[in-house]
């Protein structure tokens, strides 16, 4: 698919930005410019290039528009298949809560991540109505990359995920096109990899579980011995999740470590027991 | 009498050719329309050539289709009525043979009956009065008969056959073993024809994948016009390739809701052009919906973009599941089983049946009653597990070789089996087999075992699962510990 004449590349250089009157300092000049050629701020398509927002502040300011991009790919590999699943399925259950009865095509290919088939009532936690999972059952890659872009051309479509256990650059920067096209939001849901190659997606996250040594570790400091209260409290609680995003276009890479308590459907970042006013800010999901 | 005879009585006699071919599409309308009576209908095109009496006749196999008309009388009565209102002579006959039914058909005119029904084991009585002209033979071998003073079907049976195939070939005893039902003669029925059905042949055999398109398009094109004319939309279609060397390939696509976009139906064909083999080029390619719904005319608005727009996700499910297969792309449904694995059924996204509205999800799975995992193995998987006795979750269990200790558990959820499937149906049943002294041990022991206890658990490395324990202790059995299901 050729990008045709919106090629970022025709455009001018450099381009003329004047804010308040007053020409702004080259550093911002040139972040702007470069923003425009990633096409994140660019003039084009500026509807289709819409944001969500995940709803949690720490979240959204790394993330470019404050949110995650619509029309674009996102690559989530799974150091745990399960969180790794379900933060797939908390990203298309805001992505259908935008835009009323909308669909999701679903991907499977169950020797891919080989646990378990996907199942519908788990869906409705993530505000996902299950009739409206359309799941295509592919036993090649080729045949998921596929349905994807067929699933990416329709507009009724509001996400589609894919789960592939390996994905070329070419085929990456496809869907990635492909997605810009329609502005539909596509997903590939990949088996973790400790070098994974290049690709053409605008975010690559690794969602794994916080294992107990870990949370006992660093990751919380002080509070450890208070966290550990919750410890002691008979029942599982809360799901913690570690969230890396590796590569973000026009961000950084950062990490966090999310709560999603199942009762509530709420989701969170973890914070200290201390800060626990902080949940009443959380978005609910469901 | 022949034509200079009678000529010579009546000059202006007025005489044409015999139309053969004429008659015979004209005798296939009549059995088309005899369909009302039974869906066995065929032309005896052998029996109504000009080489016999020169009069058609049309086979109706009425096995089973009695009782719809009262009885067989009623249904002769209705057959001669019909023909006669009609404009047709028509003459009737029933038997248990076709050869017999032909002959008293045909023989039975001087009993001045329009219809006349053989008791069943009668044929043989029946058939011997008749002139050997019933047997449906050349008319050389009738003349062949008479000269040897067989003038009636009852002389010829008790002469021995290898006489008669001696004399006149195989012909003669071929035909009475026909009418005496001692040899089969099967009836093959028309074939129901397609009134949505469009051809295209080529001059010169084609082979290019363009080519082919280009005539596909064509075709979606003209027969979507066909049924815009009768206000339809295609649900299923075939398309027919003949090769030149006479081979022909079949292609077949469904659509999940009723189309006439020949565009999209074109595409959904050449999804599968790669199966069609074009080694020595195609001759003619021929297009017929051989399922088809009402569609309404839609009315054309400058806003096409939107009406597009709704028909988008079925034309996906059809693209897909034309490639994919139609098992492969689905829409979850539940169904009535407090089982995991049996509450939620996959149903093709492309199928005809309405999908059941009336249950809805929400109440039945909120999360917090009833937590369910997001990834649930198609079957539990047995691991070995160390669990406190006698209903505590697993403190370690080694699944798929791996060791899992376990910190954290919530449970458990009992699941019993359906009282209405192998619950309690199954105990009455055994109840039933202990009275007759088969068990002598306590009956709910096999509800016992089919109860399982759900546990939702998490693993020192953050991990969580969907365990259950199947059956309770007892003396007898050590309950076995499964892998259910994966949470996020």
């Amino acid at each position: 698919m050729p990008r045709s004449s919106r090629s970022a590349r025709n455009r001018t250089f450099p381009p003329q930005v004047k804010e308040n009157g007053r020409h702004i300092t080259k550093l911002e000049h040139l972040k702007a410019h470069i923003r425009q050629l990633e096409g994140l701020n660019g003039t084009f398509s500026t509807a289709k290039r819409k944001v969500v927002p995940l709803g949690i502040e720490k979240i959204d300011s790394r993330l470019p528009g404050g949110g995650l991009q619509r029309g674009a790919l996102h690559e989530i590999f799974a150091a745990d298949v399960g969180i790794a699943t379900a933060f797939c399925a908390l990203l298309a259950g805001r992505l259908v809560k935008e835009a009323k009865n909308q669909s999701i095509l679903w991907c499977e290919r169950p020797r891919t991540l080989d646990m378990g088939i996907l199942y519908g009532p788990a869906f409705l936690q993530f505000g996902i109505n299950p009739e409206k999972l359309i799941l295509v059952k592919a036993r090649r890659d080729k045949d998921v990359l596929w349905a994807m872009e067929e699933g990416l051309q329709c507009n009724k479509i509001s996400a589609v995920v894919g789960e592939l256990t390996n994905i070329s650059l070419t085929a990456s920067r496809r869907l990635q096109l492909a997605a810009e096209s329609v502005g539909v939001t596509a997903f590939v849901l990949r088996p973790k990899s400790n070098k994974p190659p290049p690709s053409a997606a605008t975010t690559r996250w690794q969602l794994g579980a916080v294992s107990h040594e870990q949370d006992l570790d660093s990751t919380l400091g002080p509070a450890k011995k208070n966290y550990n209260l919750e410890e002691n409290i008979p029942g599982l609680g809360s799901s913690r999740w570690k969230a890396d995003m590796l590569r973000c276009r026009g961000g950084t890479s950062a990490n966090w470590m999310m709560e999603w308590k199942n009762e509530t459907g709420d989701f969170s970042v973890a914070t200290k027991l201390r800060d626990r006013s902080f949940m009443s800010h959380t978005a609910r999901l469901a | 009498m022949t034509l200079a005879d009678a000529r010579a009585i009546l000059p202006e006699l007025h005489s044409s050719e015999t139309d053969t071919e004429a008659e015979i599409r004209s005798l296939t309308l009549i059995a088309e329309w005899c369909r009302r009576f039974s869906p066995w209908t065929a032309i005896d095109e052998q029996g109504s050539s000009p080489a016999f009496t020169g009069e058609g006749s049309i086979w109706l196999d009425v096995t089973g289709c009695i009782h719809l008309f009262g009885n067989e009388g009623a249904l002769m009565r209705d057959i001669t009525d019909c023909f006669t209102k009609l404009g047709f002579t028509a003459y009737a006959a029933m038997a248990d043979t076709p050869g017999a039914a032909w002959a008293i058909a045909r023989h039975n005119h001087y009993k001045r009956r329009r219809w006349i029904t053989v008791k069943k084991g009668q044929t043989r009585n029946v058939l011997a009065s008749m002139p050997v002209e019933g047997l449906r033979l050349m008319p050389a071998t009738i003349s062949g008969l008479q000269a040897a003073g067989l003038h009636q079907i009852g002389d010829l049976i008790p002469l021995p056959r290898t006489a008669l195939s001696d004399h006149f070939g195989s012909e003669v005893t071929d035909r009475l073993d026909q009418a005496l039902g001692d040899r089969p003669e099967p009836i093959s029925p028309l074939a129901p024809t397609n009134p949505w059905y469009t051809r295209t042949s080529f001059s010169e055999p084609i082979s290019q994948t363009e080519n082919i398109t280009d005539a596909i398009y064509g075709l979606t094109k003209d027969l979507t016009s066909m049924l815009e004319a009768d206000g339809l939309g295609a649900r299923r279609l075939t398309l027919c390739f003949y090769h030149t060397d006479g081979k022909v390939d079949k292609l077949q696509v469904g659509t999940s809701k009723a189309s006439r976009d020949a565009d999209h139906l074109a595409r959904l064909f050449t999804f599968k052009l790669d199966k069609i083999e074009t080694l020595f080029g195609i001759d003619a390619i021929t297009l017929a919906a051989s399922a088809h719904e009402k569609l309404s005319p839609i009315q054309t608005t400058f806003e096409q973009q939107s009406e597009k727009q709704e028909t988008s996700v079925a034309e996906l499910t059809d693209r897909l599941s034309n490639k994919l297969g139609n098992k492969n792309v689905v829409r979850l449904s539940l169904k009535e089983s407090y089982i995991p694995e049996h509450a939620v059924t996959e149903l093709p996204a492309v199928t005809n049946q309405k999908p059941d509205t009336t249950s809805t999800w929400k109440p039945l799975f909120s999360s917090f009653n009833r937590p369910r995992p997001l990834r649930l193995l198609p079957r539990p998987e047995q691991v070995e597990a160390v669990a406190p006795i006698p209903d505590s979750p697993p403190v370690m269990f080694r699944w798929r070789k791996k060791l899992f200790k376990i910190e954290h558990s919530d449970g458990p959820e009992r699941i019993t089996p359906e009282w209405w499937n192998d619950g309690l149906g199954l105990l009455e049943a055994e109840q039933e087999s202990a009275k007759d002294g088969y068990l002598a041990d306590n009956p709910s022991t096999t509800l016992q075992e089919n109860i399982r206890d759900y546990y939702r658990v998490e693993d020192r490395q953050g991990q969580r699962f969907w365990v259950y324990r199947e059956g309770v202790y007892n003396s007898r059995k050590q309950p076995q510990w499964y892998v259910h299901g994966i949470f996020g």
